[in-house]
């Protein structure tokens, strides 16, 4: 139940960068982005809007939309293989089949004129080659796994007759059907009511250790990513500033960046003055994301970090593993810059 | 669903193929004969399929009446604002006496007030008699009907070559946004939007007349269509067919293709085709099974106006080409004042317009489920 | 706090964020000339319309000026350059032609050694002097000029003016310069208690010459201010840019002077069409209730008709035999009833939508009255989307009118409209023999397109979802 192979690497990310070309300008969406989830784990992906997480998913599924986006470098392991290099017709094997994918928003992430047992048929009977009626059969038994009531009926039904929470976990089973080895779930939670985020979380939880599949789970919720995840990345501005199994990552984080974000949630029950008799006001990360069609040198924190210093401004500090399983990229903790085409 | 019901459908087909043969035979015409046996059979059916749908098409129906009443109020209120009528020419003859004008007009009824002839309108219309043509000395119904299959022959045709030529180019076009393809689409569907139909049709003419006259101009038969067998007879209507069709069919792709490609593209860009792309389907399928189906349901409401569009299109065309039909019979009975004609072919165009939206509804209804389960 | 405010200026500052706000108008014009295609159009637009506007100057005749002898006359040549025996100078000219061949329709540059005379003033009511005189013999050509001349002006042959005309063409004659021309005069008439000298152009030659700001027929432009300045033209006449028409009238003189009804049509109607909807979309939709259904119900019979034949249907009911103002502006008003239904829809669901608005709300909480809320709030959101509409439906209205002119339900000779101008295109002879007859079609596409360029441009600038 559960259990997480240290040996075996499923997916390995390195040096990822995907830039989107516009008519006068480039976006460096992802730049330099490197990870690995092993078999049973699950990743955490956690950043601001904006920073990549979503680019890099579509990345590793081949989904990004090909002029404008384009893949400037690294490389997406997948069992050894570089799915970055990979036909058009092998990333549809893998699809769906291998590695699936949910999305943020089950209001509009389920094609309206089909029906549910419909969709999650296709992809058995695509992936599995079961005909119709057994496809069918296997839809209802997914409903039921992912505690749909009366799969039955349900599986006959239209996506607009079903709630958020329902859409979603026909979502999950859809995606699980094929049982893939790796789940990418962008922010499948995001849009819920919070009592439905807390029953998909849990049904997530519950799939996972049935069916031991490698997660990668990107949000920008630190709660979840405190009870669901076993290992975690920080993105920023396109690359991964800090990684670390979550335990450490929420003990003895290192980058300046997590620990704005960390320490920038409210907690509830602080009195509005502090022991000094002063008000206390909310923290923030002063200042805003860097434009993106346009990095400023050196580190890309640098603007807002508060442990700013000089070299920060110059160059841009490389990713080094501190300890047995904690990654940082910032000079407080190493002087190794950042090479060109890293 | 009930295996007799089933079979009940299928042989209810028989009987429509025997009811429109036997009106054939008893002298309706073959464009009457069919819109009949085929209304009153489907609403038969309907009430066998599904008693909602038809409860739908009840109100709907009901809801012409009134419409399709101040139409025709409409029409005899406009014609009679016109000073003088169709007799008044004759008044100009010398040679006519003045009694016989005052006859022809009580036996016409056009000598009475214009809400007592409305009356005695609706009243008559109601035994299905629409009145008399003076100048065409027939029935209004007879002849109406007629003309309404000729411009309906044109309808059809100009529907089925738009739709089908438009909607694969709208998929391509949007499928292929801003290359060398979709650009040239574009620019045509442009140029096709804007060019007049009559201009359309002169510079048809002109082009086929000056490079041999490989096409009639003009009319909707030859000469001696009754010495050709019935071969003959098909290729000879095509031939003539081809001018005001391709004129019609031109306009109406233009604006459907651009619609088409603004609802593929608004459609590609929903998140439920990247939920369709990751499960690994072809591309193929994301677009034929995922987009298409949900790109054309917006595209059925518009082919309920597509019909009153080119009802109203084609009778510049026909005036132009000569072909007899609706428009231009209207356009005739305008011209000389023929007040029944001129009524008779409005109610008869916006019955046909009623009834077109209808069928885009029901249509709509049967291929959107979230319509039809609300 | 104030250091906290200055800290979060400079920021502001270095992101380089504007402080002063664009109005609403300035935003909606610099997207407007993002757009390749809406600017196309409005250049379009612009030229047609000023064109229209001055056609009186910018034609080389008027609307209703005529030459019998040249009906259906093809488009002239322009020649640049012109050899004076001793050097090419820039001089336009067209040739003056002939009908060379009655059962072929085809024209025939005259002989180099022909002789014309041709009137300059405009006697009211007599159509103007075109004497042309090719026979080889110039004893011949002397006298048939003569004999024109003479019974044109009703003199006698052997008075003393004509024997002036006689010398004065032997001296023409004499002339090396084989395209020389001389004024003449005849004498002079009184008209209105003013005296006009009567004078003939004397040519030699073959040849009309171009000549720009010349004067030529008088006119009145917009029916105030008396010129008879012309922008370009030929004084012996003959010249025919896109051809003549089957009575011998200049086809592009008629086409400028037809931009201004078919091009007006459509703005004024349009304009008309949007105070009727505006009116009853408006009420509807603010009122509700029982008005609203009894409107829609009146626009949904006014849609339900297809829009030619209610235009028919309309124009069938009017009197025959009105005159030209009194047809322009009435087929104005029925294009502006066919049109006003969609409309009203229009502003009818708007107004229903931004009733609910939450701004609306706020505005009722704060205590606004109805009208205030109308005019204050409504009206300027909903002002980018008619505008839209509007430009969507002008075209409309310019097919409409030249389908009804066409037809001979519109705008009736002797007034030009693009529309009744393409009249005689329905004989399909006449367009093969004759093909430049077809020219206001072009110009009718031409500005619906200009219309649907500038439209989509209008479109784009104004609609928020839009990419940019």
């Amino acid at each position: 139940m559960g259990q997480i192979d240290k040996e075996k690497k499923i997916i390995e990310v390195k040096g990822l960068k995907t830039h989107f070309h516009l008519h006068d300008h480039t976006v460096r969406a992802v730049d330099g982005v490197d990870f690995h989830v092993r078999a049973g784990e699950t990743l955490g992906i956690v950043g601001e809007s904006g920073c990549g997480k979503s680019i890099t998913s579509m990345s590793i599924m081949g989904l990004v939309q090909s002029p404008p986006g384009k893949n400037e470098g690294g490389e997406i392991l997948f069992h050894g293989e570089d799915l970055l290099k990979a036909t058009n017709a092998r990333m549809r094997q893998i699809r769906g089949n291998k590695i699936s994918m949910i999305f943020q928003e089950p209001m509009t992430s389920l094609n309206p004129v089909y029906t549910v047992g419909f969709q999650i048929s296709e992809v058995l009977m695509l992936h599995q080659n079961m005909s119709k009626e057994e496809a069918l059969a296997e839809s209802e038994r997914l409903l039921d796994l992912v505690g749909i009531s009366d799969p039955h009926e349900r599986v006959h039904e239209y996506p607009f007759q079903l709630s958020g929470g329902l859409r979603q976990r026909v979502m999950i089973a859809m995606a699980m059907a094929c049982q893939p080895e790796i789940l990418i779930a962008d922010e499948p939670t995001t849009a819920l009511d919070v009592t439905i985020q807390a029953q998909i979380l849990h049904l997530m939880k519950d799939l996972k250790e049935t069916q031991n599949t490698a997660t990668i789970f990107i949000t920008h919720d630190l709660a979840v990513i405190a009870s669901f995840t076993d290992r975690v990345m920080v993105m920023y501005s396109g690359v991964c500033v800090e990684s670390a199994p979550v335990k450490e990552l929420f003990k003895n984080h290192m980058h300046p960046y997590t620990e704005g974000l960390l320490s920038s949630v409210p907690v509830l029950g602080e009195g509005k003055y502090d022991e000094k008799g002063e008000r206390r006001f909310l923290k923030t990360i002063e200042g805003s994301l860097p434009d993106p069609r346009n990095y400023p040198k050196g580190c890309r924190f640098a603007p807002r970090c508060t442990k700013v210093m000089e070299k920060c401004h110059q160059s841009e500090p490389s990713l080094v593993l501190h300890g047995e399983d904690h990654e940082v990229r910032c000079f407080l903790y190493s002087d190794e810059i950042k090479m060109a085409g890293e | 669903m009930n295996k007799n019901k089933d079979l009940y459908i299928r042989l209810s087909f028989v009987a429509d193929i025997l009811l429109i043969v036997f009106l054939i035979l008893t002298g309706t015409s073959w464009f009457l004969s069919i819109v009949v046996v085929e209304a009153v059979m489907w609403l038969i059916r309907l009430y066998w399929i599904s008693r909602v749908l038809l409860l739908f098409i009840g109100k709907r129906l009901l809801h012409m009446i009134p419409i399709i009443l101040s139409v025709v109020a409409i029409g005899f209120f406009l014609i009679q604002l016109a000073p003088g009528d169709i007799f008044t020419q004759m008044t100009l003859n010398p040679n006519v006496n003045p009694d016989t004008i005052d006859r022809y007009r009580a036996t016409f009824g056009l000598d009475k007030a214009w809400y007592v002839q409305f009356f005695r309108y609706v009243w008559n219309a109601l035994h299905l008699d629409f009145g008399y043509s003076i100048n065409y000395k027939t029935a209004v119904f007879n002849l109406v009907s007629q003309r309404a299959g000729n411009t309906l022959t044109l309808a059809i045709t100009t529907i089925i070559l738009a739709w089908g030529l438009s909607i694969p180019a709208g998929i391509y076009s949007a499928t292929h946004q801003y290359r060398i393809g979709d650009q040239i689409i574009t620019v045509l569907a442009f140029l096709g939007l804007a060019l007049p139909s009559f201009f359309a049709a002169f510079l048809l003419i002109y082009f086929v007349s000056s490079t041999g006259s490989w096409l009639p101009i003009g009319g909707m038969w030859s000469v001696d269509v009754d010495q050709m067998n019935i071969f003959q007879k098909g290729i000879d209507l095509l031939r003539h067919m081809a001018i005001p069709v391709f004129v019609l069919a031109t306009r109406n792709m233009a604006s459907l293709t651009r619609i088409m490609r603004a609802n593929m593209l608004e459609i590609m860009s929903q998140q439920y085709i990247t939920t369709a792309r990751a499960k690994g389907l072809t591309e193929k399928t994301v677009v034929y099974k995922h987009a298409l189906r949900n790109a054309i349901n917006p595209m059925i409401t518009i082919f309920g106006y597509q019909f009153g569009y080119i009802l109203g299109g084609s009778a510049l065309v026909e005036a132009v080409t000569a072909w007899p039909g609706l428009g231009s019979l209207m356009l005739q009975g305008i011209m000389s004042q023929d007040l029944y004609l001129v009524v008779g072919s409005l109610v008869y165009s916006v019955a046909l317009l009623v009834i077109g939206n209808l069928i885009a509804d029901i249509l709509l209804g049967v291929v959107d489920p979230r319509v039809r389960i609300s | 706090m104030s250091e906290n405010n200055i800290e979060k200026n400079d920021l502001v500052s270095k992101e380089g964020l504007s402080h002063k706000e664009d109005s609403l108008m300035t935003v909606y014009m610099r997207r407007f000339k993002k757009h390749k295609l809406g600017n196309i159009g409005f250049v379009i637009l612009v030229v047609f319309y000023t064109l229209a506007l001055f056609a009186d100057f910018v034609s080389p005749y008027t609307m209703g000026w005529t030459d019998k002898t040249k009906s259906y006359h093809p488009p002239s040549t322009i020649y640049w350059t012109y050899n004076d025996g001793e050097k090419t100078r820039f001089r336009p000219f067209v040739y003056e032609q002939k009908i060379a061949s009655i059962a072929f329709k085809s024209y025939g540059v005259i002989a180099p050694y022909s002789f014309r005379a041709i009137s300059i003033e405009t006697i009211p009511g007599k159509a103007e002097l075109r004497s042309i005189a090719n026979e080889k013999d110039f004893g011949e050509r002397k006298s048939t000029i003569v004999s024109d001349v003479a019974r044109y002006y009703s003199i006698s042959q052997e008075g003393e003016t004509m024997r002036r005309l006689a010398k004065a063409i032997d001296e023409l004659e004499k002339d090396s310069d084989p395209d020389a021309k001389m004024v003449f005069n005849i004498g002079t008439q009184e008209v209105n208690g003013k005296v006009t000298s009567l004078d003939i152009h004397l040519v030699k030659g073959n040849k009309n010459f171009i000549t720009f700001f010349n004067r030529g027929i008088p006119y009145k432009f917009l029916g105030l201010i008396k010129s008879d300045l012309h922008l370009f033209g030929s004084e012996t006449g003959g010249f025919f840019l896109l051809g003549g028409d089957g009575l011998g009238r200049d086809m592009l003189s008629r086409l400028l002077h037809g931009s201004r009804i078919s091009l007006s049509v459509g703005i004024v109607g349009v304009f008309i069409s949007f105070i009727i909807g505006l009116l009853i979309g408006g009420i509807s939709g603010f009122l509700g209730g029982a008005v609203d259904s009894v409107l829609m119900r009146i626009t949904e019979i006014i849609i339900s008709i297809p829009s030619i034949y209610l235009l028919f249907t309309l124009r069938s009911s009017l009197p025959s035999g009105l005159s030209s103002t009194q047809i322009y502006l009435l087929i104005i008003i029925i294009l502006a009833l066919v049109g006003w239904a969609t409309l009203a829809r229009i502003i009818r669901g708007m107004v229903l939508s931004l009733r609910n608005e939450d701004y609306v709300l706020s505005a009722k909480t704060m205590g606004l009255s109805d009208l205030k809320i109308i005019v204050k709030h409504i009206l300027p959101n909903t002002m980018s989307f008619v505008i839209v509409q509007l430009t969507i439906t002008i075209p409309g209205y310019i097919l409409g009118e030249s389908a009804l002119s066409l037809l001979g339900l519109g705008i009736t000779e002797p007034q030009a409209s693009w529309g009744n101008m393409l009249s005689v295109a329905r004989n399909y002879r006449v367009v093969q023999d004759f093909p430049w007859i077809l020219i206001p079609g072009f110009t009718i596409f031409l500005s619906i397109m200009a219309w649907n360029f500038f439209g989509d441009g209008v479109r784009d600038a104004v609609d928020p979802k839009s990419k940019h």
